[in-house]
């Protein structure tokens, strides 16, 4: 796959746009004279939707995650867990819908503007959409430390709260790290319910309230109206391959900081 | 039916645990003497560990598990009463389990980890010595003197048990459980820690939980043999390893049955 849109980009005619690809502070404006690729505004939105997102729904999945594996009575974690699998099964089409009819509805009411569409109500569904994969994992990451040193610090009698903070965190850090690297992962590559909800306006956005058009927004739109080989097909594909790269650096960095901590804390 | 007693620190009355629907411990009585070590033997899945459980209420953290009638008594305290201080009834029943773990800390804070949650934090000097001090009962101090601050996951399994009991020891305890503390251990290991138990009789009194006729012989003085989840034979352990009345537990004990 990695080859395939490498070829795509021209990296391998020596036609890879790296001048247009550098030049984040210009437009996007493929049709202009000279046409201008500038993809700051769709880094910027990315990363902006992916914040709100993550801010969201790591402390909230991990809370749900310690939740199921812990505090809730076995009745109601039985429950919890396919709840979740089936959060998670929902079409992102959906998720998009569900965001239109609610925040981009409630923002248009309450803004006055005609329509409510923003990077925060793309981050906030994002955020709902990415839950369940943290939520999940970090249950069954906590779980599976709880089973095997519960028994043996508690009965120390130690409190709960001491077996949590000294043993449990630290022993499922690298389980919570996955389940924040899958939400990052899924949040940074979603493209439906972001282009749906985003606006998607191929403009530098000015905060969080603004209309914005993320890169997966932007690929999506873009790519059927470009004809093969163009220099715009080649702009596209290359933010395409720098996208799967940024997703593979900032898991690299998880991984990394993982591997530190965890060495520091004894495994 | 009960161990030849001096002074009972444990008595355990008429009691029965179920998990779920399915009885393990039917109508078990026992007393178990202080600073002695008893030996509780039997078959796999007769209520063994299942007794030491109840005795530091680490049952309860088995979900399906209950006591369904009887009472257990540590130095004339009914501990299945709900008004029990759990904790402090684990700091003084301390258990050692079967598989050995080590926190994610360092040794010396291995060894200071229950002590420091029920007395809070000490000087430097102070909590070394207390963790010097504790080492050297358990054989483990010249072995891990110049890497107190490593981490503890980096010990032998035979280490790791002795770093455990260390850690129950830190508690001050009056009693220890040892659930099969020998069953991953290589025969080196596991005679230094039957030294360390003939030791620590002196201070503390033990009860462990072995399938091993031959460690048992060599390091009880009561033996309790549970069969089917009651008590089938009870004595010291030249009574019962010499003239056990029960056909079973004679054969079990001679090897014809394991």
């Amino acid at each position: 796959m990695v080859l395939f849109l490498l070829k795509e980009t021209g990296l391998f005619q020596g036609l890879l746009p790296t001048r247009d690809l550098l030049q984040v502070a210009a437009p996007w404006s493929p049709l202009a004279t000279p046409p201008s690729f500038g993809l700051g505004h769709a880094w910027v939105g990315s990363f902006l939707v992916t914040g709100i997102s993550l801010a969201l729904a790591v402390p909230l999945g991990i809370g749900i995650g310690i939740f199921a594996a812990e505090i809730a009575p076995p009745a109601v974690a039985r429950i919890l867990q396919p709840a979740l699998e089936l959060l998670a099964g929902i079409p992102a089409v959906v998720y998009g819908f569900f965001g239109y009819v609610t925040f981009v509805k409630w923002y248009a009411d309450w803004s006055g503007q005609p329509t409510g569409e923003s990077l925060l109500a793309a981050g906030v569904v994002l955020a709902i959409m990415i839950l369940p994969f943290i939520a999940s994992t970090s249950a069954e990451a906590l779980r599976t430390v709880y089973q095997d040193y519960r028994e043996a610090a508690l009965g120390l009698g130690v409190t709960e709260g001491c077996l949590f903070r000294r043993i449990v965190l630290i022993k499922a850090l690298p389980g919570l790290a996955a389940a924040v690297a899958l939400g990052l992962a899924r949040a940074l590559g979603e493209t439906l319910a972001v282009l749906m909800l985003s606006g998607n306006t191929a403009a530098m956005p000015e905060g969080p309230l603004s209309r914005g058009q993320p890169l997966t927004a932007l690929l999506a739109t873009e790519l059927g109206e470009t004809a093969a080989g163009s220099p715009k097909y080649r702009m596209l594909f290359s933010a395409a391959c720098l996208l799967l790269l940024a997703v593979l650096a900032l898991n690299m960095g998880i991984l990394a900081l993982k591997r530190r901590f965890f060495e520091h804390l004894h495994d | 039916m009960t161990p030849t007693a001096n002074t009972s620190w444990i008595q355990v009355e008429s009691l029965d645990v179920a998990y779920g629907n399915a009885p393990v411990l039917h109508q078990v009585s026992a007393s178990f003497p202080e600073r002695q070590v008893t030996a509780i033997l039997g078959p796999s899945g007769c209520g063994k560990s299942t007794l030491l459980r109840v005795i530091n209420r680490t049952l309860e953290l088995t979900p399906e598990a209950r006591v369904t009638g009887g009472q257990v008594h540590v130095k004339g305290r009914n501990i299945l009463h709900p008004s029990e201080d759990i904790r402090s009834l684990r700091k003084q029943v301390g258990i050692v389990q079967q598989r050995p773990l080590a926190f994610p800390m360092s040794i010396q804070e291995n060894v200071d980890f229950g002590r420091r949650h029920h007395h809070g934090r000490l000087q430097r000097k102070e909590r070394d010595r207390i963790t010097a001090s504790l080492l050297e009962r358990v054989g483990l101090w010249d072995e891990v003197k110049h890497r107190l601050d490593s981490s503890a996951t980096r010990l032998s399994i035979g280490q790791l048990q002795r770093l455990c009991i260390a850690r129950t020891l830190a508690n001050d305890p009056d009693v220890i459980l040892m659930d099969e503390p020998c069953s991953a251990l290589d025969p080196e290991s596991t005679a230094t820690i039957e030294t360390l138990i003939q030791e620590l009789k002196a201070t503390v009194t033990i009860l462990i939980v072995t399938h091993n006729i031959a460690q048992a012989r060599r390091i009880s003085d009561q033996i309790l043999f549970l069969l089917d989840g009651t008590v089938a034979e009870a004595g010291t352990n030249a009574e019962v390893m010499g003239a056990a009345r029960n056909p079973r537990v004679r054969r079990f004990l001679s090897g014809e049955e394991g």
